[in-house]
């Protein structure tokens, strides 16, 4: 693995990966630490890595198994029981490729929010990431509870538009 | 009522009984209607944990892990360069011996990325290279860029420096300029001395202030004293009773990004007082949306003004 080809996989999964720490620990700053932790682990092991072996399922697989020693190290309360008694069954074997594309989904679509048109974004966050009902969104907005609908729906359209590359 | 009409309808939860059964028939027309189906569904389920989302700073962690596994420039492919450049010595070793006199061009091919810290060259000369950015020497003062960089060259009467670029080849003898380059666009800036640009036959050359653009086959040669098409160097931005259009043209050059001003709006006089370092784009724009009512639209990576109230 040559350096370029190192810093393009970190560019790409950073913060997919902080993400799923986060998910685990609850904590941005430590995720921040694991997953920076497990990137200096990988390129001062290149030589040793299989070339066979799929690189970035390891380095999602190394960040969860990381996170979840650092829970159980580190963690206290019902969030650490919840998780680790759920985690438990999944430790060590590899993480499922539709959870890594789920997490880089997330962060395209955090990305993409922005390029939204302004009341579309405005709508579609304010439901997705502050969790308001459609209601509340409409009230707060002035403007009717169809109109929300319609602009979830476009919200919906344009974002799947943007990343899924069309065929 | 249209399909995505449908489908939003359908994911949202309130579809009544027609609306249900158009969208059966549609989802069944083909395989790609299915799929355009699943893959909303799919990323409106995903933005359910937008809740939880964290941002984080990709850069200021690149350089942290960076610091970590060492910052020196990497010379693509080391090993087998190693070899290349043994047999290669050795061949042009035993010519020497033959015709000896010729030049000697060292085979040695060095690529540089951007890793937050100056290229320094053996000639002497001292190159910044922004993010995103390929710096390629072949050979002995002579440099491929694709991206961004700002060169300080350091003089030699006998042997010119170049840098090939998208657009034409630039020729310097010793002098500070900045270039930025892509396939469909580049720009050079010369900040001291002078420099030689070449591209399809035509020469132009450029002195302090000049500002040379080429888009496709259009060259463009413009003065720009107080251009900070720099800034990203320095990675400060610093506005002084500045108005919006300088401002924007400095956000652009900073940012990397295009920005457009609507054709009717040819200057204004905003005087704006601000200063940007490690803001991003983002938050840079938001911050003029409260000092200027600044709106605006981001399409494809170009900023788009709307409008703007001093």
């Amino acid at each position: 693995m040559d350096r370029l080809i190192f810093k393009q996989f970190f560019e790409t999964h950073y913060s997919p990966l902080c993400n799923l720490a986060y998910r685990i620990i609850g904590d941005i700053d430590k995720s921040e630490d694991i997953v920076q932790d497990v990137f200096v682990k990988v390129w001062n092991n290149r030589d040793q890595l299989d070339k066979d072996r799929n690189i970035k399922s390891l380095v999602y697989t190394m960040v969860k198994n990381h996170s979840l020693e650092v829970l159980r190290r580190d963690g206290i309360g019902l969030r650490v029981v919840r998780i680790i008694s759920k985690a438990e069954e999944d430790i060590q074997s590899n993480i499922q490729e539709e959870e890594i594309e789920n997490y880089k989904l997330l962060d395209q679509i955090y990305v993409s929010i922005r390029q939204l048109p302004p009341k579309c974004g405005e709508v579609f966050t304010l439901s997705k990431v502050n969790g308001l009902t459609y209601t509340q969104i409409a009230e707060r907005m002035n403007i009717s509870v169809k109109t929300v609908e319609n602009h979830m729906g476009k919200a919906l359209k344009l974002l799947r538009e943007m990343i899924i590359p069309k065929p | 009522m249209n399909p995505f009409q449908l489908i939003s309808k359908y994911i949202l939860g309130k579809p009544n009984r027609d609306e249900y059964e158009a969208l059966e028939s549609w989802k069944n027309e083909s395989e790609a209607n299915l799929e355009a189906l699943r893959q909303t569904i799919r990323i409106n389920e995903v933005s359910n944990d937008l809740r939880e989302y964290q941002q984080v700073d990709k850069k200021a962690a690149w350089q942290k892990v960076e610091q970590r596994i060492g910052a020196e420039t990497h010379i693509i492919g080391f090993k087998h360069w190693g070899k290349i450049a043994a047999v290669a010595v050795l061949i042009l070793a035993s010519i020497f011996v033959i015709q000896s006199g010729n030049d000697v061009i060292t085979p040695e091919a060095r690529v540089y990325t951007s890793t937050g810290e100056q290229i320094k060259l053996d000639d002497g000369s001292i190159i910044d290279l922004d993010q995103k950015s390929v710096l390629t020497a072949s050979q002995s003062r002579t440099v491929k860029l694709s991206g961004r960089a700002y060169f300080d060259i350091a003089p030699d009467k006998t042997k010119p420096f170049t840098v090939e670029i998208n657009h034409g080849v630039v020729t310097v003898l010793g002098t500070e300029f900045n270039i930025t380059t892509d396939s469909l666009f580049s720009q050079i800036y010369v900040t001291e001395g002078r420099v030689k640009h070449t591209y399809n036959g035509e020469e132009y050359i450029l002195t302090v202030g000049d500002m040379l653009t080429i888009i496709g086959d259009k060259v463009e040669l413009t003065k720009d004293q107080t251009s900070q098409v720099t800034s990203w160097k320095s990675k400060e931005l610093n506005f002084v009773n500045e108005n919006l259009h300088n401002v924007m043209k400095g956000i652009g050059s900073f940012y990397n990004v295009q920005v457009e001003f609507p054709a009717k709006m040819n200057e204004d006089d905003c005087k704006i007082n601000t200063k940007y370092t490690s803001e991003t784009l983002d938050q840079v724009l938001k911050e003029l949306a409260v000092i200027v009512r600044l709106k605006y639209e981001i399409i494809q990576g170009k900023v788009i003004i709307k409008s703007f109230k001093c």
